[in-house]
């Protein structure tokens, strides 16, 4: 698959290369000994999850290590000169020049102060000393590259002017600007939603092959690396576990590691029946010596020898190498080890099933202020008239991109937020027009699980306090039933009791999410509104918490709602799904027929656009985004159908008529003029790779 | 930018009359009243009754003030009948003279911190910050006159080189730099410490920020990193300090005045507070207040100038 290159110099080679941080008491081997080439036109993918070295081991290239950083051993060679150890400012010169970098947040990566013109031209003016009107003119051209619209019209605006994708095409711009023979781009599109990933991953190609660049894309994404990578280093715990071709990688690998990683994503289409792969434990600690391989405490393949023989990148096939004395041959099949979850939910269409909460019309508006007076200038609607029921023991799954109002919706169903208009039944009784004080003693009903549990837990107070508190509050029990029950409910979620006795801060990240279960579950709830519950969270680590949550509805009895971005994880953790966009239900159904087949241009789009860990699909998904252009503004909405602006089928009628949900296959519910067209032409011919099984 | 101004200005104008009302319902709320206050304990109920009917104080209050505040508006403050000269006259003098000293010791001190604080910011934890920390610390620490007083004993009576005591300006406006000297440096000292410490910790958390990152990645040196990235974005934080120290380097100024005997508002308020003099007292707060708030205005408008995202708020 790599084209014809071997016989040139490579644009990069970096052997043996060690990178250490060095903290007030430890000294952490973020980077140890890691090899690899990129060449022209090549895009090198690095994948692993956090703490793996993947980042550091892509600053370290230009030596842009965060304090404490250095570079202390191997080569790195930019088209044959020796960077490590050169001269500082004659690496610097190579910044910019040579190299561009792309960093993951575009919104702290751009000074707040400069124009983008300003921005992209400081480095035509730091290398070539380039003046005022050509560091405009090269600004304009490059902003119409790299596809911003009016560029003229956009070069004198500030970062905070602009959308998030937008900003990230500036800083491609930026890195751009000096005809780099190396494009270094650090989890390029981890901060976008998913059709605007598209968009970049796809302008990020077209460009590195329109220049002859080389391309190194880290990722924790297998997906973004099936669909964007010529070849694959996979990383774990600073060092190479498994390189090679991305087709081998993914469909031959010989690592342990890679095996489980690929295995426990979530996939649109997964089968629910069965429990989601994990791996179990936790990463190693790099500032600790550790002997042997450092992925045998969690190897499922793992022998006695493992723990002391350190194994070294092996060839097999030429290219393809892997660090492992006892390597697997391909991916799971999928009948070793998956274990059938009980599953509870019978049928769908059972007459039997309560109704848990009853939403109609709900809307929810904020005013836009402005002026000495604050007067109100305008009106963000962040939802508006959605209706839905979510069935007793189910899970109802909210999917959108930001902004599209899923998590407003949630907080409303939880009573956090009260509503501008509609009505939230729960138990026949509606919480939307509760007083305050009526609605505490209700909200035991229902909890919120949060995002980021770090941020929701009390800095200061010990787990134990947190989880009791809303057993005090509401005065459930004596002192000593409040203690019993969170130790219980600790066990459940799989943490011993005595952690009660523990800080916030003392919990990884995948323990502290099942702390914010616990702390969901304490008042025995009917129904939980997760928010984004696994997002923050790594591959393998976000498997055993999606495998727990479907665990514990079960025996909890528990109603789910579950808002996310990833549409992956609301296929296998959701009955029934409903799309949100811009603060409106277009479409709902069970969450396999949507996603296998969508009824709506948006929820259309929007499948094609995720990435599928899969690297044989790419053949078969064109290279252009499946969503063009960007979320209007939900101040001022397009009138008719809100999709009408980035919709393939918009006719006249879209923007006259607002499309109302209708039925068009008996649960599945759609709101567009065009449903029927697009229903057709996807149950036609397999031309989405959805993976439907 | 314009907009953003005109809010800016219309708060400005709110204040002022909040302001306004406090001033004139504490005239009205001194022990026996403002005729008592004028005529002094032994004043006859006849000629109490004849002033409040000259001053127009039987009046109903919303009158009373509206006649107050179109005097204010004209410069007509009252009459300080202890100094025998109208209110209006008494500022116009005196209050120039703090104005000059504050400005002129606060352009001083933000000349030097914000350099300074850069400076310490980019080399932090070396020996030269940890030099610079902790001479900044003890100034920062010492009360205003103390450090007044070590000053006189070392440029005054140690070294003579400034006069430590402020000739008599008698009304005349010029003032001769060596009487301004001393004040100025005491203040400067006071105020640097201040702001080069916030300085310092504005670089510091800006130079950990991503967009570094992405100078650095575009070839930018040290001190362009510094000078064209840092600085502009580490100045919001001086300039909020620069709105919010004003009324403390005012106040600061009436205990520099009293030490160095410089005939500034300030020392005509400590000498006014001693003869209870409340005409001149209030009419200082009044200017005090109207001038700390047109400062706050400028202030505002600087961070507008300084930080893109604040104009469109």
């Amino acid at each position: 698959m790599s084209p014809e290159i071997t016989t040139a110099t490579p644009v990069l080679e970096v052997t043996d290369l060690k990178t250490d941080i060095v903290q007030s008491h430890s000294v952490v081997q973020a980077v140890d000994g890691v090899s690899f080439t990129v060449n022209e036109g090549e895009t090198l993918g690095i994948v692993g999850e956090s703490g793996c070295g993947k980042t550091m081991t892509a600053l370290s290239v230009l030596n842009l290590l965060p304090q404490g950083g250095r570079v202390v051993g191997g080569s790195i060679k930019l088209q044959g000169r020796e960077l490590v150890g050169m001269d500082r400012d004659e690496l610097r010169k190579l910044r910019g020049s040579r190299v561009g970098m792309i960093f993951q947040d575009p919104l702290t990566s751009l000074n707040p102060s400069k124009t983008i013109g300003w921005q992209i031209g400081e480095s035509l003016f730091i290398h070539r000393k380039a003046s005022k009107a050509e560091q405009h003119d090269r600004a304009v051209e490059l902003l119409g590259l790299v596809g911003i619209p009016r560029p003229k019209e956009r070069v004198d605006d500030f970062p905070h002017q602009l959308s998030g994708g937008m900003r990230q095409r500036v800083m491609i711009a930026i890195a751009l600007a000096g005809d780099p023979k190396l494009l270094i781009a650090d989890e390029p599109t981890t901060a976008l939603d998913v059709t605007i990933q598209a968009q970049i991953l796809s302008l990020l190609s077209d460009l590195k092959e329109r220049f002859g660049m080389g391309l190194i894309l880290v990722t924790h994404d297998l997906g973004v690396i099936a669909g964007h990578a010529d070849r694959t280093l996979v990383m774990y715990a600073g060092r190479v576990v498994e390189q090679g071709e991305t087709g081998a990688i993914f469909s031959a690998m010989r690592h342990p590691y890679t095996q489980a990683l690929l295995s426990s994503i979530p996939r649109v289409g997964q089968d629910r029946a069965q429990v989601l792969d994990t791996i179990p434990g936790l990463p190693p600690d790099l500032s600790q010596a550790q002997a042997g391989c450092r992925f045998a405490p969690r190897c499922t393949e793992v022998q006695a020898v493992c723990t002391v023989t350190d194994p070294h990148l092996e060839n097999s096939s030429g290219e393809h190498q892997f660090a492992c004395l006892f390597p697997v041959s391909g991916p799971l099949t999928g009948l070793e080890t998956r274990v059938p979850l009980r599953n509870r939910v019978a049928s769908m269409h059972g007459e039997d099933r309560k109704v848990a909460v009853s939403i109609r019309g709900l809307t929810k508006e904020f005013a836009v202020r402005s002026g000495a007076l604050q007067r109100k200038v305008g009106t963000v609607h962040a939802v508006s008239g959605v209706s839905f029921d979510v069935l007793e023991g189910e899970s109802f799954g909210i999917v959108g991109e930001s902004g599209c109002g899923k998590t407003t919706l949630g907080r409303m169903i939880v009573g956090l937020e009260t509503p501008t208009e509609g009505s939230i039944l729960f138990d026949n009784v509606d919480i939307a027009s509760l007083k305050p004080k009526d609605l505490r003693a209700h909200r035991r009903d229902f909890q919120l699980m949060f995002q980021d549990p770090y941020a929701s837990l009390d800095p200061r107070m010990r787990i134990g306090t947190s989880l009791r508190e809303p057993l005090a509050i509401q005065g459930i029990g004596t002192y000593k039933e409040q203690v019993e029950k969170i130790r219980d409910l600790l066990r459940e979620v799989g943490l011993r009791s005595r952690v009660v006795e523990r800080y916030p801060h003392e919990f990884s990240g995948g323990q502290r999410q099942r702390v914010g279960f616990a702390r969901a579950l304490v008042l025995d709830p009917k129904l939980i509104v997760a928010d984004e519950p696994v997002s923050a969270l790594d591959v393998s680590i976000r498997s055993q918490i999606i495998n727990m949550m479907r665990q514990l509805q079960d025996s909890h009895n528990l109603t789910y709602v579950i808002i996310s971005h990833d549409l992956a994880v609301v296929s296998y953790l959701t009955d029934r799904v409903g799309v949100m966009y811009l603060g409106r239900m277009i479409e709902v159904g069970p969450t396999q027929q949507v996603f296998s087949r969508p009824a709506h241009p948006y929820t259309q789009g929007l499948l094609k656009s995720v990435p599928i860990p899969d690297p044989t699909l790419r053949g078969l998904r064109t290279r252009e985004p499946a969503i063009v252009g960007e979320l209007p503004s939900p101040i001022n909405p397009p009138s008719g159908c809100h999709f009408r602006t980035r919709c393939p089928a918009a006719t006249e009628v879209c923007s006259q008529d607002v499309p109302p949900l209708r039925t068009i296959d008996s649960l599945h519910e759609v709101a567009c003029h065009h449903a029927e067209l697009v229903f057709g032409r996807v149950s036609g011919a397999g031309s989405t790779p959805t993976r439907s099984d | 930018m314009t907009g953003y101004i005109l809010r800016r200005i219309g708060q400005a104008v709110v204040t002022i009359f909040a302001v306004s009302l406090i001033v004139f319902a504490v005239l009205h709320a001194l022990p026996g009243g403002l005729v008592r206050a004028q005529l002094g304990q032994k004043a006859t109920a006849v000629q109490i009754h004849t002033l409040e009917l000259q001053e127009g104080l039987l009046k109903p209050l919303p009158v009373q003030y509206l006649t107050w505040a179109g005097n204010a508006l004209r410069g007509q403050l009252g009459f300080s009948f202890k100094l025998n000269e109208p209110v209006s006259t008494l500022i116009a003098t005196y209050v120039p003279r703090t104005f000059m000293l504050v400005l002129i010791s606060l352009l001083f001190a933000i000349a030097i911190a914000i350099p300074m604080g850069l400076w310490q910011g980019y080399r932090r934890n070396k020996v030269d910050d940890h030099v610079l920390t902790s001479t900044m610390l003890v100034m920062y620490s010492a009360p205003t006159f103390l450090l007044g007083v070590v000053l006189i004993f070392l440029l005054n009576i140690w070294f003579p080189l400034l006069p430590s005591t402020a000739s008599d300006f008698g009304n005349s406006l010029s003032v001769d730099v060596r009487d301004l000297a001393l004040p100025v440096i005491t203040l400067v000292l006071a105020n640097v410490s201040y702001f080069s410490r916030y300085m310092r910790s504005a670089v510091i958390d800006n130079l950990l920020e991503d967009y570094v990152r992405t100078a650095r990645s575009k070839g930018a040196t040290n001190q362009r990193v510094l000078l064209r990235h840092i600085l502009r974005n580490s100045l919001n934080s001086t300039v909020t300090l620069l709105g919010l120290s004003l009324p403390y380097t005012v106040s600061g100024s009436l205990i520099v005045e009293a030490l160095f005997n410089y005939p500034g508002a300030g020392l005509l308020f400590w000498n006014s507070a001693q003869t209870r003099d409340f005409p001149v007292l209030l009419g200082i707060v009044l200017v005090i207040a109207v001038l700390t708030v047109v400062g706050n205005l400028v202030v505002d408008v600087l961070y507008g100038v300084v930080d893109p995202r604040v104009r469109l708020k």
